[in-house]
């Protein structure tokens, strides 16, 4: 009886710096899609599709297996149960890296958000413990969790995710250095029971253990109010201060990437409105709309305008290249006034060809990021999947006919706050 | 003459192996496990102390000799605890410690099923969700069956009325470890409460797991993780403390 793979060494402190330091080095976004290990050697992982839990146990399962040690989760369907890398059901498979395929394929359909919190545990905000091979999780209402590649020295986390698998998305995972908004990380719940927040892997002698019991738990990132969070996770993490041209070029590209991500996940909707052109009940309309990815990039655009307007505001705008300069000033013509106001006097940017960020949605249709936050600002961007093309990404106003006729469920639109 | 001596000399091998094993070796084994137990006990107090919040129990268990990790527990023991919860189903100080975490409320219940009940009965509770469900049940073939519930919100904030975002159904293989079974997507996300109907079919129910969230109106919450309708694991979060029980195992944080 062959285990998927046998473990030799045990999880102690040395065991989890080697970790810390595989996932800084090796956890990259194209994990499961090149051909290559960085060693040359082919890639046994490609082709594996994940969702964002899964990507959070892939990061533990595959360290675990490269280096035999033993893997161990409690069993989310039982209250006492365990899975481990122990598991005899692929014995007949001679390969170890086949049986180690089957096994992920087998933990995807097992673990998810809701099992996270069983297998990790709420940790203080220092270095010592929010460090690369961590996770941070939202609250149940917005499902989602990153794995922790790096801790930026500006205390800014560096997150590899990944979304929704549908029929079309690929292997390629994404990643973010920035703050996700904490209003939506803790959203509904910020206290402890929210389970949302930093948290790392549990001891294997802790799992079926009350969470209060493990050593080092600590609750403390629960009792921080959600405006004053980010700046007090940024200062517990930080080695040192962020220049302004790192940060405004850090959350451009956040913000670009988060537009260009998008493409993917509307086109999953557009395929299926093509081929099903009628009202969509509330389970398939909640598979297609993308209110939680838009939420993402709105806030993300909001924290490049905010960084921005405290550069003009401290006389330091001008220490941006002026290239970086100019194109902000497209994005944000009029970054003295409030953001609301800005929405309502900006008007169609002419198409900069050589802008760093350019969108590509369909066939000769390609927006820099001037215009597409220019639309998502407006509330252009639909994220109603009755929505054709021109109508998901604020080409038009909607609603669309057939969205007209149809039921939707809260439909995303942009609020502005303070800002 | 000579059966007598042989007799006598086994007498003396037997009367010799018996100090050597019950008097020598066997007391030499006890106290390295006592030394063992009470140096993790030591650990645990320290860390207590410390205010990491440690239990004692949990430093017990952790020493005892223990098996593979991997596996499961038969559901059939967990109706009144499984024998990894014996340790602290034998500590009762749920009344002292629910004390030391309520201030300025008197409280009558004897247990954290009872303080629910109280509460709810005092039209405390606001909100009582199910987090996660898991069923086992066998179905009309004999056959192990799970059911894993998810209760996520949906990412267009509808709650269901109660009905989970998602259903995972396994089987178990001959280690007991769940088997996917798959389901139609489009029944599996969101489903009906028909749908979830069918997939009991008329199963003979072995377990019930739940985590549920529960709000009280004074802005407090509890988590508390059901199995078979006794309440294992309790935490009671209020703004300066909170209630941390396992079974009847309690301990007040602040």
């Amino acid at each position: 009886m062959a285990d998927v793979w046998t473990d030799v060494n045990s999880w102690n402190p040395e065991w989890e710096a080697k970790y810390e330091t595989w996932v800084r080095e090796n956890w990259q976004v194209d994990i499961f899609s090149r051909d290559t290990l960085p060693n040359g050697q082919s890639n046994p992982y490609k082709g594996m599709r994940t969702d964002c839990a899964d990507t959070v146990y892939s990061m533990r399962m595959i360290f675990a297996f490269e280096n035999k040690l033993p893997f161990v989760i409690q069993d989310p369907t039982s209250p006492t149960g365990t899975i481990s890398n122990r598991l005899k059901r692929f014995n007949s498979i001679s390969r170890e890296i086949d049986r180690f395929r089957e096994f992920l394929w087998f933990m995807y359909a097992v673990v998810s958000t809701e099992s996270i919190p069983n297998d990790t545990y709420p940790i203080p905000i220092t270095r010592e413990f929010v460090k690369s091979g961590a996770t941070m999780a939202t609250t149940h209402t917005n499902h989602h969790s990153w794995s922790v590649k790096d801790i930026l020295p500006i205390g800014i986390p560096y997150l590899v995710f990944n979304s929704r698998v549908s029929a079309s998305s690929g292997s390629g995972l994404q990643s973010r250095q920035s703050w996700p908004n904490p209003y939506w990380v803790f959203e509904g719940n910020s206290t402890l029971s929210g389970n949302a927040g930093f948290r790392y892997w549990r001891p294997v002698e802790y799992l079926n253990t009350p969470v209060w019991n493990i050593p080092n738990y600590s609750d403390e990132q629960y009792h921080v109010p959600l405006d004053k969070w980010e700046n007090w996770a940024t200062r517990r993490l930080a080695l040192s201060n962020e220049s302004t041209q790192a940060q405004i070029t850090r959350l451009y590209q956040t913000a670009c990437d988060g537009m260009k991500t998008r493409v993917a996940a509307v086109n999953d909707g557009l395929r299926y409105l093509e081929s099903n052109h009628a009202c969509m009940d509330y389970e398939t309309y909640d598979n297609y709309s993308t209110p939680n990815r838009d939420q993402r990039v709105f806030d993300d655009l909001l924290a490049l305008r905010r960084a921005f307007k405290n550069a003009v505001n401290a006389g330091k705008v001008n220490d941006l290249p002026a290239g970086l300069q100019s194109e902000l000033r497209k994005v944000f013509p009029f970054i003295s006034e409030r953001a609301s106001v800005e929405t309502a006097k900006m008007t169609v940017p002419p198409f900069n060809y050589s802008a760093s960020c350019q969108i590509q949605y369909r066939d000769g249709a390609r927006i820099d990021l001037a215009e597409a936050k220019r639309r998502m600002f407006k509330g252009w961007m639909s994220n109603n999947p009755h929505d054709p093309v021109e109508y998901r990404w604020g080409e038009l106003p909607g609603p669309s006919d057939l969205a007209r006729r149809c039921q939707s469920w809260d439909p995303w639109a942009p609020s502005f706050g303070a800002d | 003459m000579k059966k007598i001596r042989v007799i006598v000399a086994l007498l003396l091998i037997g009367f010799f192996a018996d100090y050597l094993f019950l008097h020598q070796l066997f007391p030499k084994k006890q106290k390295d496990l006592l030394t063992a137990l009470n140096a993790q006990v030591e650990k645990a107090l320290s860390s207590t102390a410390n205010g990491s919040g440690n239990a004692i129990v949990s430093a017990v268990s952790a020493a005892m000799p223990t098996d593979d990790v991997h596996g499961e527990i038969n559901d059939g023991e967990l109706g009144g605890g499984s024998n990894v919860d014996a340790a602290d189903m034998a500590v009762d100080n749920f009344k002292s410690e629910l004390k030391n975490c309520s201030f300025e409320k008197n409280f009558l219940a004897n247990n954290s099923g009872e303080l629910l009940t109280e509460l709810k009965a005092s039209n405390q509770v606001q909100q009582d969700q199910a987090t996660i469900k898991n069923i086992h049940f066998k179905n009309a073939s004999g056959e192990s069956i799970r059911l894993h519930l998810l209760f996520n919100d949906s990412s267009n904030g509808q709650t269901r009325n109660g009905l989970p975002s998602e259903v995972r159904m396994f089987k178990l293989d001959a280690e007991g470890l769940p088997l996917p079974v798959a389901l139609p997507p489009d029944k599996a996300k969101n489903p009906s409460a028909k749908y979830l109907t069918e997939l009991q079919s008329d199963g003979n129910v072995q377990l019930i797991h739940e985590k549920r969230d529960i709000r009280l109106k004074d802005g407090s919450e509890i988590l508390a993780e059901v199995i078979n309708g006794k309440i294992r694991d309790f935490q009671w979060l209020q703004k300066q403390s909170s209630l941390n029980c396992r079974h009847s195992n309690c301990h007040c944080r602040k």
